[in-house]
């Protein structure tokens, strides 16, 4: 039987955690607001640049763009792994890193080198682990991400994948599908598949007849799809970090709410227990009291 | 006079949403200007300033863009920037101090190193602002 002094410890120490724990729920809560504020400002402008590339790619037909044509062999594949800088999120971070080591091994089995941009110290710290040196890393801004790390990002992409260092480039991230659910996405980002684009779009649908026929392009509608290509790249990327910053907020806060009630749960069994041992204590004294009146009566 | 709907956007915000008589824009070709009932266009912009003349009012509101696309469709105009700010806003003396904390970063990396930074494209945002704030 442990003693009293053992689970009052035990107690205390349960109820400080929950207190903390329920702190870090509420702090998400609150930074929730904020990034989905964020996903919200940035959509008009994706939307948009989606609804136009799709247009200007169904107008070029097939194009020479560099971005655009798929290369024949993949021998570098490039794997943009977008997680947080701080753990207690629940699985929100090793679902990424072990879908990113998954697709590794994959491509690496099929014969192809795979270099990892980390985006997120809890990516950097993994890598680091098993001597897999990142391309690029970023730390410190996965609660805050800016566009300065996606152009980037992008441009380090784009750049290799022009000059035919890469022949792929995915991307995985959590997708914050609502407050309290996330959703493990891998997308393909370089080529650009711009059949997909209308799929995903469905103002595109709405809008179908809008920009057809006789719309003029300036200067060319080549000019214009090398020029919206790479800021679509842009866009897809930091649509992925600020969309993953709010997807973190929402596993924290609800791995911290779980955290709180198993707290509680514990507490109450504790509480139960001290009282059970307290009241154990209290019987044996007194039936030694009485026992020892017993023994002196006689 | 007729008018048409007209949005600024940026990655950050919704910057500009407003009925518009009328619309210029810098195009990489030079500079545009639409009316309602314009022909449908999809074009570059060029870095500088776009001018929108409100429904019902004399004051042309400025704004300066970098990195954008205008789309002109039926019934409304809308303008991608990769950054926008209204001329109103522009902070010319801030704006140099900037240009020059970019400018001495820049002399310290290489070409290889600034091909993975955007002090370049800061550069040109800072000059943009200034060349139009003069202008202003």
């Amino acid at each position: 039987m442990p003693n009293l002094h053992d689970i009052e410890r035990r107690i205390n120490s349960v109820s400080s955690t929950k207190q903390i724990t329920r702190t870090m729920q509420m702090v998400a809560a609150a930074k929730i607001r904020r990034a989905n504020e964020r996903v919200e400002a940035s959509t008009p402008y994706a939307n948009s640049m989606v609804e136009m590339l799709a247009n200007v790619a169904k107008r070029v037909g097939g194009s020479e763009n560099a971005l655009l044509r798929t290369h024949d062999e993949v021998k570098n594949v490039l794997i943009i792994a977008i997680v947080s800088d701080r753990g207690l999120a629940g699985g929100f971070n090793t679902n990424v890193l072990r879908q990113m080591e998954r697709l590794m091994h994959e491509k690496q089995a099929a014969g192809a080198s795979v270099e990892v941009i980390a985006c997120g110290k809890k990516a950097i710290g993994y890598l680091t682990y098993r001597h897999v040196n990142p391309s690029l890393s970023f730390a410190n801004l996965s609660a805050d991400p800016t566009m300065d790390e996606a152009a980037q990002i992008s441009a380090y992409a784009i750049d290799g994948y022009a000059t035919g260092t890469i022949d792929e480039v995915y991307l995985v991230y959590n997708h914050a599908k609502n407050a309290a659910e996330q959703q493990l996405r891998q997308q393909i980002v370089l080529p650009v598949d711009t059949s997909v684009l209308d799929e995903n779009t469905p103002a595109v649908e709405a809008d179908q007849t809008r920009l057809e026929g006789d719309t003029i392009f300036e200067p060319s509608a080549e000019a214009v799809l090398d020029h919206l290509l790479p800021s679509y790249v842009r866009t897809t990327i930091y649509q992925a970090l600020i969309d993953s910053a709010a997807a973190e907020q929402g596993a924290r806060r609800n791995a911290m709410m779980s955290a709180t009630d198993n707290a509680t749960e514990m507490v109450e069994t504790l509480t139960r227990l001290y009282n059970r041992v307290r009241q154990g204590a209290i019987t044996t004294e007194i039936s030694e009291i009485v026992g020892g009146a017993a023994a002196l009566e006689e | 006079m007729a008018s048409f709907m007209c949005d600024i956007v940026t990655p950050d915000a919704k910057l500009v949403s407003m009925e518009a008589e009328m619309v210029v824009v810098p195009g990489s070709e030079g500079s545009m200007g639409f009316l309602a009932g314009h022909e449908p266009l999809v074009s570059v912009l060029s870095d500088g300033e776009a001018r929108i003349k409100p429904a019902g009012s004399e004051d042309t509101k400025s704004y300066v863009l970098q990195g954008g696309y205008v789309e002109v469709s039926a019934d409304k105009v809308i303008v991608l920037a990769d950054r926008a700010i209204s001329s109103q806003d522009i902070d010319a003396t801030a704006a140099r101090e900037q240009l020059a904390v970019v400018e001495g970063k820049m002399a310290d990396l290489s070409a290889e190193e600034l091909a993975k930074t955007t002090y370049a494209a800061d550069k040109v945002w800072y000059e943009t602002l200034i060349r139009v704030a003069g202008a202003a």
